[in-house]
């Protein structure tokens, strides 16, 4: 692999041998996947902070990473916590897993992270078309290629921690012009009215995962309302769960959207594939409606709110949002507390621990919550958010 | 005896007994860090545990946690012995570097085919710059 002069001092140990370390692990995740290069990143954006996705040794890893000295070079953003730093006591958290929560939050600070706690980093940050990423974070990665035409892999937890502090990520895959090139068409004209009469964002994009599975799909003939931010966010983060997937070409929304000039593989999706999808997570009881995966964006929290206001609340509705949402939505998400509404920031369904706040069953309008929350043994019934806020309304 | 040599890609040495599996693992989920037990019930080697053996699998997929789970499983005294992937992936890279597990890739002759014949029995891997060598120590 070509190294600058400037990355061949680092790994040389000029700039001491924490870094030294640090780039080797860069450089060896770079020959393993044959990257002719490393390429400068401006933003990082690193998962695998909950601690109880990192366990004592992956904490105590981090806690030593920072004690070494080593900073963030660029700006880096975080994904979720296992918990609401604020109303954890209210989520029925113990104090011990909020103290190690802690010390992952104050290692990261201290490298200079910008403690954000939200998988949806694209809503509050000006990314620009064609600039190079370091995000982990599948949903993020694929909202960041697909819909703002910026560069990023699938970079990962404790990769896109260390790119964060080089600044460096290997040229490869979604970094290049090449590995952006479309390897299968998607036509979506037979399902495209189901999808839109019923909204099955999340199912669809489960499904092109599941059906594609690596690659760059191009996918054309969606239905309109697609391309609403609330529906693509739903929609990619699915197609994330289901697949290494890190960009989809999408008709009328991707900058990069083009005819293919050669002929590629072409997959058709059938109306009876998204009812198999829906029959995966087909639970008829459930103890709460969990919304927000990804996090819910403050406009969300608006339209839901005022979709509530025509009905009395009767049954659990649990929803995740970032700090920040809550903040510019203050107003709507206090109606929504006063209307009985649980709502948290820094943390999610999937990532937090529900038992412990009592559920055993729920149902939600992501496919991602879904496919994770059926592995970590909970039932689950996925259908779209308009019916669930309706199930929840006297 | 047989000698597999292969892309070296996380250097050291080891001795263990061989557990070869035909099937992708994903280490988060699939693993516990706990136990160092297999608990993915649709994987080939569910409930096996992974302690001291040299382990041999296609490649590895799913959630980039798991390579905090190899971090874990290390710490722990848990983790195999050494990795051998028909193609490795950034997962099990970084979870070795990090673990200190010596790892090589693209063996010479593919062993998950050899499974049936080579599971359960010693071997020792040796792995030095770019170069990776499985040596299997028993007659089969």
């Amino acid at each position: 692999m070509f190294l600058t002069k400037e990355e061949e001092r680092i790994l040389d140990g000029e700039m001491g041998e924490e870094l030294a370390r640090i780039m080797r692990i860069i450089v060896k995740v770079g020959e393993v996947l044959e990257a002719e290069k490393l390429v400068k990143v401006s933003r990082a954006h690193v998962s695998g902070v909950s601690y109880r996705n990192l366990g004592e040794e992956g904490v105590r890893f981090i806690e030593e990473l920072a004690g070494t000295g080593v900073r963030f070079s660029i700006k880096t953003s975080v994904n979720p916590a296992g918990m609401d730093l604020e109303n954890w006591r209210e989520m029925g958290v113990k104090e011990e897993c909020f103290l190690m929560q802690m010390r992952v939050i104050r290692a990261l600070r201290a490298m200079g992270a910008e403690v954000t706690l939200t998988c949806t980093p694209y809503l509050y940050q000006d990314i620009s078309y064609g600039e190079h990423l370091a995000w982990a974070e599948s949903n993020a990665v694929l909202y960041a290629n697909s819909v703002l035409g910026a560069r990023t892999n699938r970079e990962g937890g404790p990769l896109s921690l260390f790119e964060a502090i080089v600044g460096k990520a290997p040229y490869v895959g979604l970094h290049t012009e090449e590995g952006r090139t479309p390897t299968v068409v998607v036509d979506l004209a037979s399902v495209r009215e189901v999808v839109e009469e019923r909204g099955l964002y999340s199912a669809l994009g489960y499904l092109i995962g599941r059906e594609v599975k690596v690659g760059v799909p191009l996918i054309k003939e969606g239905p309109r309302p697609l391309s609403s931010r609330e529906n693509l966010k739903l929609f990619l983060a699915a197609i994330g769960a289901s697949s290494s997937i890190g960009l989809a070409l999408i008709e009328g929304i991707s900058p990069e959207y083009r005819e293919p000039r050669e002929s590629l593989e072409e997959i058709s999706i059938e109306p009876s594939q998204i009812e198999e999808v829906l029959e995966n997570w087909s639970s008829e009881s459930f103890d709460a409606v969990v919304i927000g995966c990804p996090h819910l964006s403050a406009n969300e929290l608006m339209r839901i709110s005022m979709k509530l206001e025509c009905g009395r609340v009767c049954r659990r509705l649990i929803l995740f949002t970032s700090r920040a949402a809550i903040s510019s939505a203050y107003k709507w998400v206090n109606r929504l507390r006063d209307s009985g509404v649980e709502v948290y920031a820094d943390t999610c369904m999937v990532v937090s621990d529900l038992r412990g706040m009592g559920v055993k069953s729920c149902a939600t309008d992501s496919a991602k919550a879904a496919y994770y929350l059926s592995g970590q043994g909970y039932r689950v019934l996925l259908a779209p958010r308009e019916s669930l806020l309706r199930s929840v309304l006297s | 005896m047989l000698e597999v040599k292969g892309r070296g890609l996380v250097e050291g040495e080891c001795e263990g007994r061989l557990l070869i599996s035909s099937m992708p693992l994903s280490f988060y989920g699939g693993v516990d860090p706990e136990t160092g037990v297999v608990v993915d019930r649709e994987h080939d080697l569910y409930d096996r545990c992974l302690k001291g053996v040299i382990l041999v699998f296609p490649y590895s997929k799913g959630s980039t946690v798991g390579s905090y789970t190899i971090l874990r499983l290390a710490r722990r005294g848990l983790a195999p012995a050494g990795i051998v992937n028909l193609v490795s992936e950034p997962i099990v890279v970084i979870g070795c570097i990090l673990g200190g597990i010596p790892l090589m890739d693209k063996p010479s002759v593919n062993i998950v085919e050899l499974r049936d014949s080579l599971n359960g029995v010693k071997a020792r891997m040796v792995v030095e710059g770019r170069d990776g060598v499985l040596e299997v120590l028993e007659r089969v």
